[in-house]
C-alpha cells in the first residue's frame, strides 16, 4: 500500500463539520479531526485567538500570524472571528452551529450555557450535534471554578509530584502545555465515540472532559500505591539514590553515553524483558565488559523486585552503568535496533530532525505557506492509513480568513452586513 | 452493570499484544460497550501482570496486579498458547470475528502467525486494523522494541525536563503509551464510520514516536523552521512569574503556582498581603518579576514554607491565583473534585477482590461507561470460544492440548 497517495481522495471524517472555539492545547482536538479529514472551523474573537500569542515563532518574528504553537495545532482549519457573547453574534454563531457536527469549547465551566449556546441550547436545532467541553475540573464540584495554569492542572492529577530529584522541587514538562493537549486529544477520542454512537442511532450528545482526568491517566500505576499498599511513591529522577526507609530504591533509568543519555533498564523476573537484559550483557562481554558472576546471574528466577535489596541491585546496574558511558548514542541505538534491546536515546528536536527513520517515513513535512512565499516544516498526523490517508490539506488560517467564504458564501450573509458586523465588532 | 444505552455496542474488537498501548485503546472501546477480547497467555503472559502495586496477598499471582486489571477493565480475557495448534486455531478464528483488530507487537510479528493485515484483509477488506509500535511499520528502525518510557526519551520529553544544570529527568510513566491511545480510538472509530459508508477496511500504522512528537510539536518545528533547541528550564516560562512548585509544611510537601496576568498578579499581592516586600517594584510588571524570579521564589517559598500545602492552594485561590497541592498518590486518591466526579469505582475483580477503577476521564451525557472489573488470565476463555462457535467438545479438546488455558488461579472458569 502506498501511504503518501489519495491525499485529495475522501478522507475518514469529509462529510462532517468542525467548529473549534478551544484555546491553547486544547486546540489540539479539532486538530486532529481535521487531519482524519473533517472540515474545520476555528471560531476565533475578532482580532485574533489569544492561542496566536503563544511562543515559539516563526523565524523569532512575534506576531499572532507567526506563531508556530498556532500554525502546529490549527493546521488543516478554516478561520472565521465571532464575538458570540455580543447579540448578533450568537444568533451568527447558531447559524453556524446548526451547520456542525461537532463543536469543541474550552472555556469557563457553563460559559456556553450562559451565552445561550450550551449544548442544550444548540440540540434544539440541531439533535445531531456533539459538543465536547474541555474544562480544568469538570462544570461542576469543589473545585470546578478554581482559577488554573498547565501547571497546576499537571499537577493537581499526579504528574508533577512524580516528576523530578526526591531532594528537589518537582517539575513538570518545561514544555508546559501537557495537561491542555492531553485533554484536547482526549476531547478528540470521546467525541469520536459520541459519533460512532449517532451515526448509527441518531443523537449527538455532549462530552465533558476534565483535564485533571486526563492528567491521572498519564500517571501508570503509581496512585494505586496507595490504597493496594499504603504507600507514597515518590519521584527518582537523577542519579538513584538509597531510600532512608531501606525498601528497595528505584531502578535507574537514565544512563549516561559517551554523548549525551539513553534510558534502559535491568530487567529481569518473567516479564519479556529479559531478553533485552541478556542481549545488552551479550554485546558488553564481546567487548569484555560483563563480569563472569554477571552472566551467570539467573535473570528469570534470581530477579524478584519484591524481595531484592539493595546491594544486590546496585552491583547489577554498575556494569552496565560503566559500560554504556564508552558507546555513543548512536552506537547504541543501532545495537539496540539489531539485537532488541531496550534502550532509548534521550533525543532533542536536532537528533529528531536527523533521525534517519523519521526521514525514510516522510514524518516531517513541508507544507506551502503562499503568503509567505516559504515552506513550514511540520510534524507530519499522529499515524498512517492506507485507505485515507492523513494529510495536511490546508496551512494555518489567517485571523478571520474565511469570513466571506462562510458567512457571504455559504450563510448567505449579504457583503453590506457583514461589512456592518466587522465595524461593530462582531466579526 | 445497567441496562443503560452503550455508545460502541455492537463492536467487536481484539486485542492482541500487551503492555499499555493495544490493552488502553481496548479499555476506551469496552468502558463505552464495544465487545473487546484480551489475547493474554498463560504460557508466555504479558509482562504488566507484574507491573507493582500488588496486594501483599497476591504477590507472585500474576492475577494480583492490579494495574493489568485496570488498563484491561471491561474487557474479556482469553489464554492461548501459540506455539499449539488448537491455541493458533483461536486466534485465527478470533480474527476473522472481529471488526477491529488491535496490536502492538514489534513490527512483523503477526505476519510469523499468519494473522497480519495483509492476510486478513484478503478474507475481510473490511476490517479496522491498528499496529501500534515504538518505531511503526516501515523504515530502517521499524523493528526496535520498547516500553512508553524508551518513547518518552525518543520523542524528546525527557531531555526538556529537569534541571538547566543536571541531566535530563525521565518520566516515570510510559508517557508515550498514554498518549497513542487518543490517536488511536480516534482513528479507529473514524474508520469504523468511513467503513460503514464505503464498505472499506483499513490498515492503521501508528508510531508511537511519532504520536508522541505531537504533544511537543512546537518544540521541534522551533528548530526545524529556526534552528532553535529547547532546553529544560525546571518550572520557569518566560510568560508567567512566579511559575513553580514551592516548598510547602510537611516532608515533601509542595505547591504550584502560576501568576500570568497582572490581574492575577493583584490577586497574589492582597493574598501575601502580609509578606514583606512582595509589593517590591522589582515585582509589579512581569518583565521585572523575570529579571528578579530568584529573589522572588526565595521570598514566596518563605511564606509556603509556614502553611500546609492546602492553606496555600486555599489562600491563592481566594484570590483568583491559579494554584494546587502538588498532589501524591494519597492525595489523588482523597482528591474531593475526583471524588464528586465519581471518577474512581470500585469493581470486584475474580481473584484480587474488590479494589478501585480509574473510570474515563471524559463523561458523555448520552450514553455513560459502563465499567466492569478486570478479567483473570483466561477468565472468559469458555465464553469466547462459544460466542465464536466452537462446540464444547473443541473448547475441551483446546484445554486438553494445552493451547486454550488459564492461571491455576482461574482453573475455576475451565469447564
Amino acid at each position: 500500500m502506498n501511504f503518501d497517495e489519495a491525499v485529495a481522495g475522501e478522507g475518514m471524517l469529509s462529510p462532517f463539520r468542525v467548529l473549534d472555539l478551544t484555546e491553547g492545547g486544547c486546540t489540539i482536538g479539532a486538530k486532529m479531526l481535521g487531519d482524519l479529514g473533517a472540515d474545520v472551523i476555528k471560531v476565533e474573537p475578532p482580532g485574533g485567538s489569544p492561542t496566536r500569542s503563544i511562543g515559539p515563532y516563526w523565524h523569532d518574528e512575534t506576531d499572532p500570524e507567526k506563531s508556530l504553537f498556532w500554525w502546529a495545532y490549527n493546521i488543516n482549519k478554516k478561520s472565521v472571528t465571532l464575538n458570540i457573547s455580543s447579540p448578533d453574534g450568537m444568533k451568527l454563531f447558531k447559524k453556524l452551529a446548526s451547520t456542525a457536527d461537532f463543536i469543541f469549547e474550552s472555556f469557563p465551566p457553563n460559559t456556553m450555557d450562559h451565552l445561550g449556546l450550551g449544548y442544550e441550547a444548540i440540540a434544539v436545532t440541531n439533535p445531531r450535534v456533539i459538543m465536547a467541553s474541555i474544562t480544568p475540573f469538570g462544570p461542576t464540584g469543589p473545585k470546578a471554578h478554581y482559577a488554573w495554569s498547565d501547571l497546576t492542572i499537571w499537577s493537581s492529577g499526579g504528574p508533577v509530584y512524580m516528576t523530578g530529584d526526591p531532594d528537589k522541587a518537582p517539575v513538570g514538562i518545561s514544555f508546559m502545555h501537557q495537561a491542555a493537549l492531553n485533554a484536547g486529544a482526549e476531547a478528540a477520542a470521546a467525541s469520536m465515540i459520541a459519533h460512532y454512537y449517532r451515526e448509527n442511532t441518531g443523537p449527538g450528545q455532549h462530552i465533558d472532559v476534565s483535564m485533571q482526568e486526563v492528567a491521572y491517566w498519564i500517571m501508570t500505576s503509581w496512585q494505586e500505591f496507595w490504597e493496594t499498599d499504603g504507600t507514597i511513591p515518590k519521584r527518582f529522577g537523577g542519579p538513584p539514590r538509597h531510600r532512608p526507609d531501606g525498601i528497595l530504591r528505584e531502578r535507574r533509568q537514565v544512563f549516561p553515553a559517551k554523548d549525551g543519555y539513553v534510558v534502559f533498564w535491568v530487567q529481569g523476573g518473567w516479564g519479556g524483558g529479559v531478553q533485552s537484559t541478556k542481549a545488552a550483557l551479550k554485546w558488553m562481554d564481546e567487548e569484555g565488559m560483563a563480569p563472569a558472576w554477571l552472566l551467570n546471574f539467573d535473570w528469570v528466577r534470581g530477579f524478584d523486585l519484591s524481595t531484592m535489596d539493595n546491594k544486590t541491585l546496585d552491583a547489577l546496574e554498575q556494569p552496565f552503568v560503566d559500560f554504556f558511558a564508552t558507546k555513543t548514542k548512536d552506537e547504541i541505538s543501532l545495537r539496540a535496533f539489531s539485537n532488541h534491546i531496550m534502550v532509548g536515546a534521550v533525543n532533542n528536536s536536532k537528533d529528531l530532525a536527523n533521525h534517519p527513520h523519521l526521514k525514510e517515513r516522510g514524518f516531517f513535512e513541508e507544507v506551502a505557506h503562499e503568503d509567505l512565499g516559504e515552506l513550514v516544516t511540520y510534524c507530519g498526523p499522529s499515524l498512517k492509513a492506507s485507505e485515507t490517508p492523513l494529510s495536511f490539506r490546508m496551512r494555518p488560517p489567517h485571523v478571520g480568513e474565511h469570513n466571506y467564504e462562510l458567512y457571504g458564501g455559504e450563510l448567505g450573509i449579504t457583503q453590506e452586513e457583514i461589512d456592518s458586523l466587522r465595524s461593530t465588532g462582531v466579526i | 452493570m445497567t441496562n443503560q444505552v452503550k455508545a460502541l455496542e455492537d463492536i467487536k474488537v481484539l486485542v492482541l499484544g500487551g503492555v499499555v498501548t493495544a490493552p488502553t485503546m481496548g479499555r476506551y472501546l469496552a468502558l463505552h460497550g464495544a465487545r473487546v477480547v484480551r489475547v493474554d497467555s498463560h504460557t508466555r503472559m504479558d509482562s504488566m501482570h507484574y507491573q507493582r502495586p500488588i496486594p501483599a496477598e497476591f504477590v507472585g499471582d500474576p492475577n494480583g496486579g492490579v494495574w493489568w486489571s485496570s488498563i484491561n477493565s471491561s474487557s474479556l480475557c482469553v489464554g492461548l498458547d501459540l506455539k499449539k495448534t488448537e491455541g493458533r486455531g483461536i486466534l485465527h478464528r478470533l480474527v476473522r470475528w472481529a471488526d477491529v483488530v488491535v496490536e502492538n507487537f514489534s513490527a512483523g510479528t503477526l505476519a510469523k502467525w499468519g494473522v497480519d493485515y495483509k492476510t486478513i484483509s484478503m478474507e475481510r477488506p473490511e476490517v479496522i486494523y491498528l499496529s501500534s509500535c515504538l518505531f511503526g511499520q516501515s523504515g530502517p528502525w521499524s523493528s526496535v522494541t520498547g516500553y512508553g518510557t524508551a518513547g518518552a526519551a525518543m520523542s524528546g520529553y525527557d531531555y526538556i525536563t529537569g534541571w538547566p544544570d543536571q541531566e535530563p529527568t525521565p518520566i516515570l510513566t510510559q508517557y508515550t503509551d498514554y498518549i497513542n491511545p487518543k490517536f488511536g480510538v480516534a482513528a479507529i472509530l473514524a474508520a469504523l464510520n468511513y467503513r460503514d459508508r464505503t464498505g472499506h477496511g483499513q490498515y492503521l500504522d501508528q508510531a508511537q514516536v511519532e504520536g508522541g512528537l505531537q504533544l511537543i510539536a512546537p518544540v521541534h518545528m522551533d528548530w526545524l523552521n529556526n534552528g532553535h533547541t529547547t532546553e529544560r528550564s525546571g518550572n520557569r516560562v518566560g510568560w508567567a512569574v512566579p511559575h513553580g512548585t514551592f516548598p510547602c509544611q510537611g516532608e515533601d510537601r509542595w505547591c504550584a503556582i502560576a501568576v500570568t496576568s497582572d490581574l492575577e498578579w493583584r490577586g497574589f499581592c492582597r493574598a501575601l498581603k502580609d509578606v514583606p516586600g512582595v509589593n517590591d517594584e522589582r515585582y509589579t510588571t512581569l518583565l521585572s518579576r523575570r529579571r528578579h524570579e530568584e529573589q522572588l521564589e526565595e521570598l514566596i517559598k518563605g511564606w509556603t514554607s509556614q502553611h500546609m500545602a492546602e492553606e496555600v492552594e486555599a489562600t491563592l485561590q481566594a484570590e483568583g491565583v491559579p494554584s494546587s497541592v502538588v498532589e501524591n498518590a494519597k492525595d489523588t486518591y482523597e482528591d474531593c473534585q475526583l471524588r464528586y466526579r465519581g471518577f474512581f469505582r470500585k469493581l470486584r475483580h475474580t481473584v484480587i477482590g474488590e479494589h478501585t477503577y480509574r473510570g474515563p476521564s471524559f463523561i458523555l451525557s448520552g450514553t455513560p461507561d459502563s465499567q466492569f472489573a478486570g478479567p483473570a488470565l483466561g477468565e472468559h476463555n469458555v465464553q469466547v470460544c462459544r460466542m465464536l462457535g466452537m462446540t464444547d467438545r473443541e473448547i475441551a479438546d483446546a484445554i486438553q492440548e494445552g493451547g486454550l488455558g488459564a492461571l491455576p488461579a482461574a482453573q475455576a472458569y475451565l469447564p
